[in-house]
Parts: structure tokens; C-alpha cells; sequence
């Protein structure tokens, strides 16, 4: 049998988080108009067979210019099909093979919205993609952290310990993957960033977050390196986030920009969204448990009139839960048709 | 117990040094030391990249061995500050600033080893523009020389033959070297190594020679003119090779510029993968190694699906030692960061072409099992000879193979297959040959069975 995609078994338009993190992102990308009008940018994505970040951003931002990457080339009619506007192009084929016939010199906005955990092809893609990207362009990869599996993790002893580690090792080609070649991070030991020392606390809870974070960042860094030589360019994280809808996810973002565009990058002026972080510090959608009731009843207060809300219907946690992110909220009605 | 305050002295003897420095090149390398030399100097002389004007003789035989040229000859200055100087001044004020500009040779040893490893005497006479000078050294005699306080001499005796206001027509260069040393007097006289020599230069010198620099070798299988290696890629309507140029250190005097040409070829095992030169120099040829990346974490093993794989990098700088070669100019020095930057974009315009060949071996597979209907990618490349073209002629904008070809259609009788595997105890299986009698292995009793079942309970039996 084969192995079946990840969007034959979710329905990702239901994702609430990821429904957030989509509308927060977007409204982050408006601030690219410093550098081009937000219109004359290209998406690259991986729209699967819901291209709820397609729709998006083609409605909210007026990219026309979009390009969605799919493996599962066997199954081209159904994509197709799926297409929810004529002006997205289809590149079939892994990220791998794509990501490097693009010619990443126009300005671009590249979500890298992937189901799965870290493995060394995502780190190649991000060393193709910032090896050649230019000024202006934002580069974001999504990756599963969740723990090894849970029930794994209650009994632990030694030899089911090892074998997640060593399966974590194993997503990995090769074990240099991000040894040094001279363009590594130093990290604060004076060590570079092993795959080979990984250790237990790397991959269970928070760790794994921790983790797949510094190695990407790892990746990021040493790209930058690579071209600083012949042709440099500037980085900047603008997403750390956070976010659980059946599996914990993390998304990171950067923005690269060139010395002659520093001006416009500090235009930019990502700083004055709370969503946006710079560094280590994460940004964890929440999603409280309201009813459509509720929604209107706090909405009605928002955003200035907070402290009116009774707090002994719904709970202040909720409530400071929705006021982060009730801009972003989506609602789902129930339809019978 | 006193203390005694001594001194030792380590400087070396020249016999001990000549020894170290011939020890490790092999008699091909050494030449090849001297070839590079006259290309230099051809290249130095001329005004653009055609170099059909410059010629270099050599002529070897039992009793010595002769490198002539016609190109800029050794002036007296470079003479005294360089070209006899053990290793290269690095201070180029004091040296009288030679202008080593885009040079190939760059470790100052290359002659003097040349000339210690073939013979006991040799005879140098080079007219420069405006100068003439001409030496004759015996080296048992020179390793004898001292000075007044008996301490070893290192001088070179120079004859300048200048006369005032001297301007030479005709420049050029002829070292002649005799009284061979025994093992290099079998060398000469034998065919197989004419024929490796004759080869490491054409690898060595291939862009010189396509840019026409005449190359004659004259030995005991007669004298023969060397040709370039074709440096090829296909380019035409449907094959776009990939092109990129890259600068380093840009604001500084002697930037290197690096072009890094890739792209298909009809397949040829042997000569497929990536050439690397240095100022036009081949250092590295037909390279499916580590050092340009197969077979690590970057790019994926070698394989025969990409044997139609090629690339060209081109690093130039008038400070050639700032290029990424080994002293030996055998390979590109890995730990360079100007190497290591170039390999990332190396790897990254490598990638789509490697996808591409991938695709372009499944194309076979799936035509042989009659999945599709042909193979018109592997058709396009392998039958596509007349669009092979020099990487000089190719004019390509992007970093990226462009390919407009049709792939093959799939075939709507396709009835694909796949393997099932599983085990049963040997005796049973024994039982079942027996019983079926129409059977002699374990896979065909599989089969047999499978067949039989499908046949009974789901195919076409009404």
C-alpha cells in the first residue's frame, strides 16, 4: 500500500493555529511594500490540495505570482483540480529538486509549511534557498516537534531511549550535516552544533522545539556565510511561533535584506507586532475554548474595553488567551448543505 | 651546575635541499613546471585571450632535454629577484615588484626543481624587450661553491649580455638541460612515458591550447603537436547550459572572479563530472570526488546516471595566490574560503542538472518496462552531438539548466508490476514441487499458487 499524504488525512482548512499563524504572517508581509509593492512578489509554498496559504495570500495581499511545490507527482490531477485561482503554478517534485530551478533573485515571500520533523533535505533546501535569495525576501519553514511518541516516553528505559535518538539520527544523511565546514555557529561552548550529540533532553518536550530551532538557525547562519564572501547579504528572524493543532508545530521566519537596504528594513518596523520575535523567545498561539456567544460578547468589548468583560462567566485565562489573537480568529459555522 | 648559552646552526646543505626539493615530483610534474612557465610568459606577452602567436618546443631525448619559446623571455631583474630564487619574495617592493599578474606559476620553486630533477648541467639563454642573458651551471660544481669564510654559496653566476639601447625583435627562452640523471635518460627513451607527458600537459593546458598556444613535443616517436581537450557542454534551443559569475573580494586589487559553467553532455563516464583551473590552468579534471562535493553531505555519490554530468569552473586573479590550488597545481585547495563558497553554488547550480539526469535514467527504466512510450530526454542529450559547443561560445544568463523537452507519454496498456515475498518451511515446499509436478523451484510454486488462485476465485472464469 502506499503510504498515504499528510492531506489525504487532515483537513487542514480546520487547523485553527495554523489558520492564525496564516493571518498574522500575512499581515506582517503587508509591511513589504518598503521594499515592492507586496503585489509584485512571488509565493512559493506548499499548497497540497488546500492552498488555504494560496487563497490567502493572493486575496488579502494581491500575489498573483504564486508557485505551490508538491511531491506526490502521481497524483497531478487531483492538485489541479484543487486549485482555488488560475495564477498558481504546479512544480511537481520534491522541495529538493524544485527549490533550485527557481530563480530566487526576484523579490519572494517561500513558506516551507512541512508536516514533518527535521531531516537533512529541509536543511538543504534552506541552504539553496538563502544561498540565493536577494534583498527584500522573507524565507519561513514550519516543521513538526512534537515529542517521540508519548507512549514511548512513559516508560522509558535505555534501549527505547536510544532507539528514538538514533532514529533522529537517521532522518539525517549524514552525520556532518551540521558539522563544521568553517561557516558553522559557533555556540557558546565554542562547540559546533552536532547531530551526533544529540541527547535525550534535545527530543522530548520543549527540547525537541529548542532544538529543531538551533538547528535551523545553525542552517541559516552558515548559509549566510557561504555568500558573505562574493556576495553578501543580511538576516534578521521575524518568527519564532509556537503552536499545537494535534501536533506541536514550530515556524520560523527570517527576512534578508542587503547593506544598501538597511533603510528600508528598519522601515519595516517589525517590532511593533507582539507576534513578531527576533530571537530565542517564542511566540505560542493559544487557542482558548469559546462559544460564538462568547466571541461576540468579548469582541464587543475589544480592544479597550477589557476590563468590563465578566470574568465570572468566562475565565480571565480564556479571555486574555482570545485578546492576542481575536484579529486573527477564524469561525467555523457548521454548514448543511 | 652553569648554564652554557650555545648556538646551533640549522641552515640546511644545499645537497640535503636539492634532495627534499626533487624527492616527491615525479619527472611528468617537474616538466610540466617549465611548461607552465612559457604559457605564463605567452600569456603575460599577449594582448588578448588568443594566444596563436607563442610556440614551445620541447625536444627530449637520451642525451638532454630542451624547452624553447618564443614568448617574453627572463629579464634581468625577475632573473635576480625570482626566477633563481628558492621560494617567492613576499615583500614585492624589495623584489622590484614583478608583476606576477594572472600568473600560473605562484610557489617559486617550479624551474630550479625542474632543472635539479632532470640533469647535472644545464644552459639558460632568454632575450627579454631590452635584455639578454644567458648562464651555464653545472650542478656538482655549484653544490661546491663557497664563500671566503668557507660557508656554502647559494649563488647562481649570471652572464648579461646587454648591450646599451638593446631592443630585441625576436624574445624568447631556451633551457637545455644535459648529462641526464640515469633513470630520467629510461624515462625519455620510453614511449609510455612521451605518452603520459604528452597527456598531462593537454589536461593541464587544454584552455591555453584552445585558445591556440602551439605546444610541439619532438622525441623518439616523432614530434607531435598537442591538441586542446574539448571543454563541451550542449547548448541549443532545448539545452541551456547554467552560467554563474561570482566576485571576490571585490574592492581590493586583486579580486578573484570565479565562473562556474554546467550543464549535459552526450554520456562519457570518463570525462564527465567537474573540471576546476586557476588562471586558465587545469588543476582539476573530470573530479567526482569529495572535493567537489559528490558523495557528501551536499551533493549525492557519484553515479553512472550522471556520466552525462559536466561543469567548468574558472578562477582568475592577477594575484594568483589567491586561487585555490595545491602547490603541486594536482587539486584545489579545500580548506580556501573562496573554494568552499564556490562549492555551495557549485552545489546548488549541480542540483536541478543531477535532478534532471535522475529523471533522465528513470526515463530508461520506465521505457524498458513499458511504462511510457520512449525516451526522447536521453535521445535530446546522447543524440544531440552537433549542439555540443565550447563553454566559450555559451551565452547563458541563468544559474539554472533550462530544459524545453517533451517528456515521454505513458503508455495506457501499462499494467504495472510489483514483487511479493514471503517464506514457508522447505519441507512443505518440497511437497508442493512434488505435487504440482509442472514446477522446480520454490518461486515457482509461489507463482503457480498465486496464478491458481487468481484464476479460481477473481479473474475471468464465468
Amino acid at each position: 500500500m502506499m503510504a498515504k499524504e499528510s492531506f489525504e488525512k487532515i483537513n487542514y482548512s480546520l487547523r485553527i493555529s495554523k489558520n492564525i499563524e496564516r493571518k498574522m504572517i500575512a499581515e506582517v508581509l503587508k509591511r513589504l511594500t518598503v521594499f515592492d509593492k507586496i503585489e509584485n512578489y512571488k509565493y512559493i509554498g506548499l499548497g497540497s490540495t488546500f492552498f488555504s496559504d494560496f487563497s490567502l495570500f493572493h486575496k488579502v495581499l494581491g500575489i498573483s505570482n504564486m508557485i505551490s511545490i508538491e511531491r506526490a507527482e502521481d497524483k497531478k490531477e487531483r492538485f489541479e483540480f484543487n486549485k482555488p485561482f488560475s495564477c498558481i503554478e504546479m512544480k511537481y517534485k520534491s522541495t529538493n529538486d524544485i527549490l533550485s530551478t527557481l530563480d530566487l533573485l526576484e523579490k519572494n515571500v517561500c513558506w516551507l509549511d512541512f508536516d514533518d520533523k527535521l531531516n537533512s533535505d529541509m536543511l538543504s533546501d534552506i541552504n539553496t534557498y538563502v544561498t540565493k535569495c536577494s534583498s527584500g525576501c522573507i524565507f519561513m519553514i514550519s516543521v513538526n516537534v512534537q515529542t517521540f511518541d508519548n507512549r514511548l516516553s512513559q516508560r522509558i528505559d535505555n534501549e527505547v531511549e536510544e532507539e528514538i535518538i538514533n532514529s533522529f539520527k537517521e532522518s539525517f544523511v549524514s552525520k556532518q550535516t551540521i558539522e563544521s565546514d568553517g561557516f558553522a555557529e559557533e555556540s557558546a561552548s565554542g562547540n559546533d552544533l552536532r547531530i551526533e550529540d544529540v541527547k535525550k533532553t534535545d527530543l522530548f518536550g520543549i527540547g525537541m522545539f529548542e532544538y529543531s530551532r538551533k538547528i535551523i538557525n545553525n542552517e541559516v547562519i552558515r548559509s549566510i556565510k557561504r555568500r558573505k564572501e562574493h556576495s553578501p547579504i543580511n538576516y534578521k528572524q521575524i518568527f519564532n511561533f509556537d503552536y499545537n493543532d494535534g501536533a506541536r508545530m514550530l515556524t520560523l521566519g527570517y527576512i534578508f535584506y542587503s547593506d544598501e537596504d538597511i533603510e528600508k528594513f528598519n522601515k519595516c518596523e517589525f517590532e511593533d507586532f507582539n507576534f513578531c520575535k527576533f530571537e530565542k523567545d517564542r511566540y505560542q498561539i493559544k487557542v482558548p475554548s469559546l462559544t460564538y456567544k462568547e466571541l461576540g460578547y468579548i469582541n464587543s468589548n475589544l480592544p479597550n474595553c477589557i476590563e468590563e468583560i465578566d470574568n465570572k462567566i468566562i475565565p480571565m485565562s480564556d479571555i486574555n488567551k482570545y485578546k492576542e489573537s481575536y484579529r486573527f480568529f477564524p469561525s467555523y459555522m457548521e454548514s448543511f448543505s | 651546575m652553569k648554564i652554557k648559552n650555545f648556538s646551533i646552526d640549522a641552515s640546511p646543505t644545499k645537497e640535503f635541499f636539492m634532495e627534499m626539493l626533487i624527492r616527491d615530483i615525479p619527472l611528468s610534474r617537474a616538466i610540466l613546471d617549465l611548461v607552465d612557465n612559457s604559457v605564463d610568459s605567452a600569456r603575460t606577452l599577449a594582448s588578448s585571450a588568443d594566444l596563436s602567436d607563442y610556440e614551445i618546443n620541447i625536444t627530449l631525448d637520451e642525451a638532454s632535454f630542451i624547452i624553447k619559446d618564443n614568448c617574453a623571455g627572463i629579464d634581468l631583474k625577475t632573473a635576480e629577484n625570482y626566477a633563481f630564487r628558492f621560494g617567492r619574495i613576499t615583500d614585492l617592493e624589495s623584489a622590484g615588484s614583478r608583476d606576477t599578474g594572472n600568473s600560473i606559476g605562484q610557489f617559486g620553486v617550479g624551474m630550479k626543481r625542474a632543472l635539479f630533477k632532470i640533469g647535472e648541467e644545464f644552459e639558460i639563454k632568454s632575450t627579454s624587450k631590452n635584455e639578454y642573458l644567458h648562464m651555464k651551471e653545472n650542478v656538482d660544481n655549484w653544490k661546491q661553491y663557497k664563500n671566503a669564510e668557507g660557508v656554502d654559496d647559494w649563488h647562481f653566476k649570471v652572464e648579461d649580455d646587454t648591450s646599451t639601447g638593446m631592443t630585441n625583435q625576436v624574445t624568447g627562452t631556451e633551457i637545455v638541460i644535459s648529462e641526464l640523471h640515469s633513470p630520467i635518460k629510461e624515462d625519455f627513451t620510453e614511449s609510455y612515458f612521451i605518452n603520459t607527458l604528452i597527456e598531462e600537459i593537454q589536461i593541464a593546458h587544454s584552455v591555453s591550447l584552445s585558445n591556440k598556444i602551439k605546444i610541439k613535443i619532438h622525441s623518439l616517436t616523432g614530434t607531435k603537436e598537442l591538441k586542446p581537450f574539448a571543454l563541451n557542454l550542449i547548448s541549443s534551443e532545448k539545452i541551456k547550459p547554467a552560467y554563474k559569475k561570482l566576485v571576490f573580494e571585490k574592492d581590493s586589487d586583486n579580486p578573484v572572479t570565479v565562473e562556474i559553467f554546467a550543464g549535459v553532455v552526450p554520456r562519457d563516464l570518463e570525462t564527465s563530472g567537474w573540471y576546476i583551473f586557476c588562471n586558465d590552468r587545469t588543476v582539476l579534471q573530470s573530479d567526482k570526488s569529495n572535493d567537489t562535493a559528490w558523495g557528501t553531505d551536499k551533493t549525492v555519490k557519484f553515479h553512472h546516471y550522471f556520466s552525462r554530468f559536466k561543469g567548468f569552473v574558472f578562477f582568475s586573479s592577477d594575484d594568483s595566490s589567491k586561487l585555490p590550488w595545491t602547490t603541486t597545481k594536482t587539486g584545489v585547495d579545500t580548506d580556501s574560503i573562496i573554494y568552499k563558497s564556490t562549492l555551495n553554488e557549485m552545489v546548488n547550480i549541480a542540483k536541478p542538472i543531477i535532478s534532471f539526469l535522475k529523471e533522465v535514467g528513470k526515463e530508461t527504466i520506465d521505457f524498458n518496462s513499458s511504462k511510457t512510450n520512449g525516451t526522447p530526454l536521453k535521445d535530446a542529450i546522447d543524440k544531440g552531438h552537433k549542439e555540443v559547443i565550447s563553454y566559450k561560445n555559451i551565452v547563458s544568463e541563468s544559474d539554472v539548466l533550462k530544459i524545453d523537452i517533451e517528456r515521454a507519454e505513458e503508455n495506457p496498456e501499462y499494467n504495472p508490476e510489483t514483487k511479493i515475498q514471503y517464506s514457508r518451511s522447505v519441507e512443505q515446499i518440497a511437497e508442493m514441487i512434488d505435487y504440482i509436478e509442472t514446477v522446480n523451484s520454490a518461486k515457482d510454486v509461489g507463482e503457480f499458487t498465486f496464478d491458481y488462485y487468481y484464476d479460481n476465485f477473481i479473474g475471468d472464469n464465468e
